[in-house]
């Protein structure tokens, strides 16, 4: 889900390279650093205790007050950073949506950000077709409900406060009146969310990421009902009280819903009736592609779609947003690489993901590279392995333990992944994700060949062979199970073949029954709560993904989602991901810790070190459209020097 | 000639319906579908939507021919991946990208393959046919994909000469530079190695030392005589070559990220938008079958004793 | 010259030199004198026996993992080329590489020639309805785009060794098919046929001891060429992540595999590049050689 951006601040570069070396050399301190805000390196579990349930609690416990502090009091920080910067001198030139650029800016025509990356299937085919299939920077067409800030906490988007009923069931959200559509019909308003929501919801759209919304997650009222075709879309729990009034019921307390509206992106509904209307048979599914025509194209956000190829995907600025979100970039521009680490090396590209262990190795040997290098905590991404405890062998829990003893997590990360790219995984929830817990679980799973030839025996069985299946979009993976099957090989005398499968067969497998039985795979954040990264494991029964379906773990996820009490509320998640643990269906491999290359020219208030990401750079999830930063970042006047070439 | 056209057709016909069947029993049985459940699961009633919205709920000999009878009438359907977008107006934009490489790559590579093979063969024996033999080698068995990591990492990188990838053939013609060379030496090394033999053939015939032998310059032997009987094996290649043009390269494709009919089939496959890969595979089946066709008839200009029977 | 000349004639004059020239022997005499065909020859030696006695000539096992990941050649002990992302000797790996494409290659090339041999024998002795259904499927397979076609079975079947050879197989026959059709049909009608015909020689008899023996040279020349052309077709696969399973090692999928590491790692992608090349040139060097020495003919230029 992550995508991409820069960095900034020159003071920081010679301290970056260094804290680069010490974090190659040890993976205890990469994981120090990936998730303390506070200087005390002690517990783990405290920055994000407080950087992310504070919040979610707050919205619910005592509704609008402190929903609305949260609120205002946030966006104070990006505003605080760029109205200097914009004052600084009334010389600077003005770019075409009329903004002053800052006074350490490069030219309106070098406010041009490129990145690597193809034009997806729409902007808001993201939305209608599939939340993973859409293109980069799908986000900046349209403001979102709320956004995301770099520390992980909800500021305004198109909706400026938001509260909620007493009973936790109603939602109420009160819209800006002031961002225009870029078509001049008006202003973004309630409909428009109406309209949007009511397309995920059509079974003539056939969304798929209708999880997200329904029971078990965003539990709007009636949306599974509409979506299965046995209510009525007037039935639909989103409505109005006023043109700029929001309201969402939901059928149950969800006390992280301002949380998931960072996805709710809304289409102008008059532009998305008149494309389906214009559709061939007045095809829903077809019209909404409405953005993806540059001359269609319709936006309430910074930008606006200029071309839309197969080779190249360029937004420019929206010149009639409203003054506040008007970005200072002209241009973005996306072209599709093979190698995005090289052609960032080419100076065509201005920020790059690194995965690889021998780019990282590149990187780390450069001295202009490791300067533009910066680590951060991704989408809180884990990868595991896990088994399908209806088959047998796998059925048997002794056997499963022998397994979970036998990975030696500590060298597959410092010879296989390299310790800056990621940590040891004892548990699911990655340090500074809220309810971590990895202390109190290091011992379930750790690494102990002896412990694991016990238990073996003591399984009774006599297996022979067995087949590690993995998903084929992570570089590392083939090393890695590899070696997991060399030690199983190694200690229980048992034949281990690796087998890589392409995404979609591996999926359709893993879903499958019987299912894969034995296989490699990663989840990385889609809201910043527990109930989003536990609930991947509450069983296929209750549409999680794999067959391990625990009554008790089932009941605590259910009991823990409603609730909005602080700590009860992450103490259940703990117990939850301890009972998780224990039962060795899944074994925890490594929490990814991406890094991120960014050109030193960017520069804006997403850059600055924030509490979960403490390093400065522009990391996910602030570098996405959702978040309020993309209006504030621009390019310096280093750029000049940098050589770089615009496609 | 007509009967012969007329029973080609019907052949033509019958393997393209073959071929789209394999392909579409293929498809069908390939597991997953055109949903993404690479996070979470889809719930029951959403997939029973989109499985709706497919029409992959009939059974699948009438899904084919639902769709065959709606691509003879020009209509491929939609893209799953692209929703909305025609995936005859897809193809359409992809194809001239495989069409500008094959085809540039074919207008340098063709030629000094063929003079490079027929130099050989000439020399045959001598340190030159041997370089040659050599180069020719190398450029076959080097993976286009090695060649163009290097290729990118050294010239694009490092030296910056040429852009990193980035294909745009009307904005900065640059960026064609290495993927036409790249996927032309495959090219050479294979048409001077045909060539050279080809030639080797000929000069072996007794024609030519019947024309030897009544004294005729060797120039003239080669230029007269040999030349003219190369044009059959000539035409033999330039068919897989040409349809190797235009069917694209996927590995150069995929390496320089060149929006083609390679790529784009590639993408299709690990995003199972069926409708594009059926109509990639039913238009490469008409190009190929139709390039053989055309060989045959070029066969029978060129050598009156070869008859279309 | 003139003694070298008159000493040949002089040999030739013996009458028992020419019992004892078989046309093998004097192919091999032929062949011995091409000394990049002998050089092709050792390469595809070195490769089939390497090939063959991996299990005993690998250091170690291609699947034993360490904690020295990443050891360029010569840098760790005992690890001559070094090791791998999982910490593998390299040389072991390689060594196996060589075992999977000839795994790949020699299957591919069996399955081609018993299909090529059967339907094109069949084709051309019968023609009628067995000449036309076995044409209309080459037609067929000659229509599918090779690659996308072999990617598409993969898919749908999986990875692994025997899948691979299969995909590669059930695409490879057309042209031995075509070989074995066209040269059947120029000796169908020769005299030594008929004549073995009207003593009374069953079409299994005429097949075996007639036609067989006079189409082998054609096809020897075609498995060279083949052999190769099925192990880069495993290694295109394996590049492109359809291939073998781990942890048996191929070439394509070690090169594949190297993609993402050539940068910093260039030796894990240019070995297996360069065997690949190597055993290639020598295949092609190797059957270059063969067809000139069964082929008297080609000698008579230059």
């Amino acid at each position: 889900m992550s995508s991409s951006v820069t960095r900034k601040i020159s003071k920081t570069v010679v301290t970056r390279r260094q804290m680069l070396k010490v974090l190659g050399a040890t993976g205890a301190t990469a994981a120090l650093v990936a998730c303390g805000a506070t200087p005390t390196p002690a517990p783990t579990t405290a920055p994000a205790a407080t950087n992310t349930s504070a919040p979610a609690a707050t919205d619910t416990s005592a509704p609008a007050a402190t929903a609305t502090t949260a609120a205002t009091d946030t966006p104070a920080a990006p505003a605080a950073t760029d109205t200097p910067a914009a004052t600084a001198t009334a010389a600077a030139a003005a770019n075409s949506g009329g903004k002053v650029l800052p006074a350490d800016a490069a030219p309106p025509d070098q406010q041009v950000y490129l990145l690597s990356g193809a034009a997806g299937p729409g902007t808001d085919g993201q939305i209608t077709g599939s939340v993973y299939n859409r293109s980069g920077l799908a986000d900046v067409y349209a403001v979102p409900l709320t956004r995301i800030n770099h520390d992980f906490e909800m500021v305004p988007g198109a909706a400026s406060t938001w509260s909620v009923s007493a009973d936790g069931l109603t939602w109420t959200f009160k819209l800006r009146n002031d961002l225009p559509w870029s078509d001049g019909s008006g202003n973004l308003n309630a409909d428009d969310f109406i309209a949007t929501m009511q397309h995920m919801a059509d079974p003539a759209v056939a969304y798929d990421f209708t999880w997200y919304w329904d029971k078990g997650t965003g539990n709007i009222k009636n949306f599974g009902e509409v979506v299965a075709k046995k209510a009525t879309m007037d039935q639909l729990g989103v409505n109005k009280t006023d043109d700029y009034t929001l309201i969402m019921e939901t059928s149950v307390p969800t006390p992280y819903m301002p949380r998931l509206t960072i996805y709710y992106m809304p289409f102008n509904a008059k532009a998305l009736a008149a494309a389906t209307a214009a559709a061939p048979n007045k095809d829903p599914k077809i019209g909404a592609q409405y953005i993806t025509d540059p001359a269609k194209c319709v936006s309430c956000g910074q930008f606006l779609v200029k071309n839309w190829s197969p080779t190249r995907f360029e937004a420019v600025i929206n010149t009639k947003a409203a003054p506040d979100i008007m970005p200072f970039l002209e241009r973005v521009i996306f072209v599709p690489y093979q190698n995005a680490f090289q052609a960032y090396q080419a100076g065509q590209i201005d920020n790059v993901g690194i995965g690889s262990a021998a780019d990282i190795e590149t990187v780390l040997n450069s001295p202009t590279l490791s300067k533009d290098a910066t680590p951060d905590v991704g989408d809180f991404r884990t990868d595991y392995f896990f088994f399908d405890v209806l088959q047998k062998p796998y059925d048997n829990l002794k056997f499963r333990q022998a397994l979970a003893h036998l990975l030696d997590r500590e060298n597959i990360v410092k010879n296989i992944v390299k310790p800056i790219l990621g940590r040891p995984a004892y548990g699911f929830l990655a340090p500074g994700f809220p309810a971590s817990n990895e202390e109190a679980l290091k011992d379930i799973q750790a690494y102990n060949p002896d412990m694991a030839k016990q238990l073996y025996q003591q399984s009774g069985l006599k297996v022979t062979n067995l087949t590690i299946i993995y998903r084929n979009d992570n570089p590392p993976y083939n090393a890695i199970c590899s070696t997991y099957a060399d030690a199983i090989k190694t200690n229980l005398g048992i034949n281990v073949d690796v087998k890589a499968m392409d995404g979609k067969t591996f999926t359709a497998d893993t879903l499958a029954t019987p299912s894969i039985p034995f296989g490699c795979v990663s989840y990385g954040m889609d809201y910043l709560d527990p109930s989003n990264m536990l609930g991947v494991f509450k069983g296929n029964k209750l549409g999680g993904r794999h067959t391990w379906n625990d009554k008790q773990y089932q009941d605590l996820l259910a009991k823990a989602g409603p609730m909005s009490q602080e700590p009860e509320r992450t103490q259940l998640y703990q117990q939850a991901e301890k009972i998780l643990t224990e039962s060795c269906a899944f074994v925890w491999i490594y929490h990814r810790t991406p890094v991120n290359l960014w050109k030193p020219y960017l520069k804006g208030p997403g850059f600055l070190p924030g509490k979960v990401n403490t390093n400065p750079g522009w990391a996910w999830p602030a570098n996405a459209g959702f978040t309020p930063y993309f209006s504030s970042m621009y390019i310096t006047s280093e750029v000049a020097a940098a050589k770089r070439t615009i496609p | 000639m007509s009967r012969y056209l007329l029973q080609r057709l019907l052949g033509f016909v019958f393997v393209v319906l073959a071929v789209s069947f394999i392909t579409f029993f293929l498809m069908w049985k390939t597991p997953g579908g055109p949903f993404d459940e690479t996070n979470m699961p889809l719930e029951p009633v959403a997939k029973a939507n989109m499985i709706a919205k497919y029409g992959l709920d009939q059974p699948f000999y009438v899904q084919w021919a639902k769709y065959m009878i709606a691509a003879v009438h020009g209509d491929f359907g939609y893209s799953y991946k692209y929703p909305g977008q025609k995936v005859t107006d897809l193809f359409f934009k992809y194809w001239p990208n495989s069409l500008l490489l094959g085809g540039l790559a074919v207008l340098w590579s063709f030629p000094l393959g063929a003079v490079l093979g027929i130099v050989a063969a000439l020399h045959r024996n001598q340190l030159l046919d041997q370089i040659i033999t050599v180069f020719a080698l190398v450029t076959v068995t080097l993976p286009s994909f090695a060649l163009a990591f290097f290729a990118l990492a050294i010239f694009a990188v490092d030296l910056r000469w040429f852009p990193y990838g980035g294909w745009n053939p009307s904005g900065n013609p640059k960026t064609l530079v290495l993927p036409v060379i790249i996927f032309g030496l495959g090219t050479v090394g294979s048409l001077a190695r045909y060539m050279r033999h080809g030639m080797l053939d000929v000069l072996g015939q007794d024609y030519i030392r019947t024309a030897r032998a009544k004294g005729v310059s060797r120039a003239k032997v080669i230029v007269k005589h040999a030349m003219r009987n190369m044009l059959v094996p000539i035409v033999t290649i330039f068919g897989p070559v040409l349809t190797n043009a235009i069917t694209g390269s996927a590995f150069v494709e995929q390496w320089f990220v060149i929006p083609g009919i390679g790529h784009f089939y590639l993408d299709s496959i690990t995003n199972r938008d069926y409708p594009v890969i059926m109509a990639s595979v039913l238009i490469i089946a008409v190009i190929l079958t139709l390039t053989y066709l055309l060989t045959d008839i070029a066969y029978t200009i060129l050598d009156p004793r070869i008859r279309l029977t | 010259m003139a003694t070298v000349n008159l000493a040949r004639t002089q040999k030739k004059a013996a009458p028992t030199e020419y019992k004892v020239l078989s046309p093998f022997y004097l192919a091999w005499r032929r062949f011995r004198k091409n000394k990049l065909a002998i050089l092709g020859g050792v390469i595809v030696f070195l490769f089939l026996f390497t090939g063959v006695f991996a299990p005993i000539i690998s250091p170690y096992p291609f699947d034993k993992t360490s904690i020295y990941t990443f050891a360029p050649p010569g840098t760790l002990p005992g690890h001559l080329l070094g090791t791998d992302d999982a910490g593998r000797d390299f040389l072991s790996r390689l060594i196996w590489g060589a075992n999977t494409s000839l795994i790949v290659g020699v299957t591919s090339m069996t399955f081609a020639l018993l299909v090529g041999i059967v339907l094109g024998f069949l084709a051309a002795w019968y023609k009628g309805t067995i000449d036309f259904v076995v044409n209309r499927m080459l037609e067929i397979v000659g229509s599918m785009p090779g690659l996308l076609f072999q990617i598409l079975i993969m898919t749908m079947i999986g990875n692994g060794t025997l899948n691979v050879t299969f995909a590669i197989a059930i695409l490879s026959w057309p042209g031995m098919v075509r070989l074995v059709r066209a040269q059947v049909l120029s000796y169908k009608d020769r005299e030594f046929v008929e004549a073995s015909r009207s003593l009374g020689a069953n079409t299994r008899f005429i097949a075996l001891r007639h036609i067989l023996p006079n189409i082998i040279n054609p096809i020897l020349v075609s498995i060279a060429f083949g052999i190769p052309g099925f192990m880069v077709a495993e290694a295109g696969l394996s590049f492109l992540g359809y291939g073998i399973n781990d942890p048996t090692p191929s070439w394509g999928k070690m090169l594949g595999n190297a993609g993402q590491y050539v940068q910093s790692f260039v030796y894990l992608g240019a070995y297996p590049t360069a065997l690949l090349m190597i055993v290639f040139i020598g295949f092609s060097f190797f059957g270059d050689g063969v067809r000139d020495a069964l082929d008297p003919s080609s000698e008579r230029t230059g």
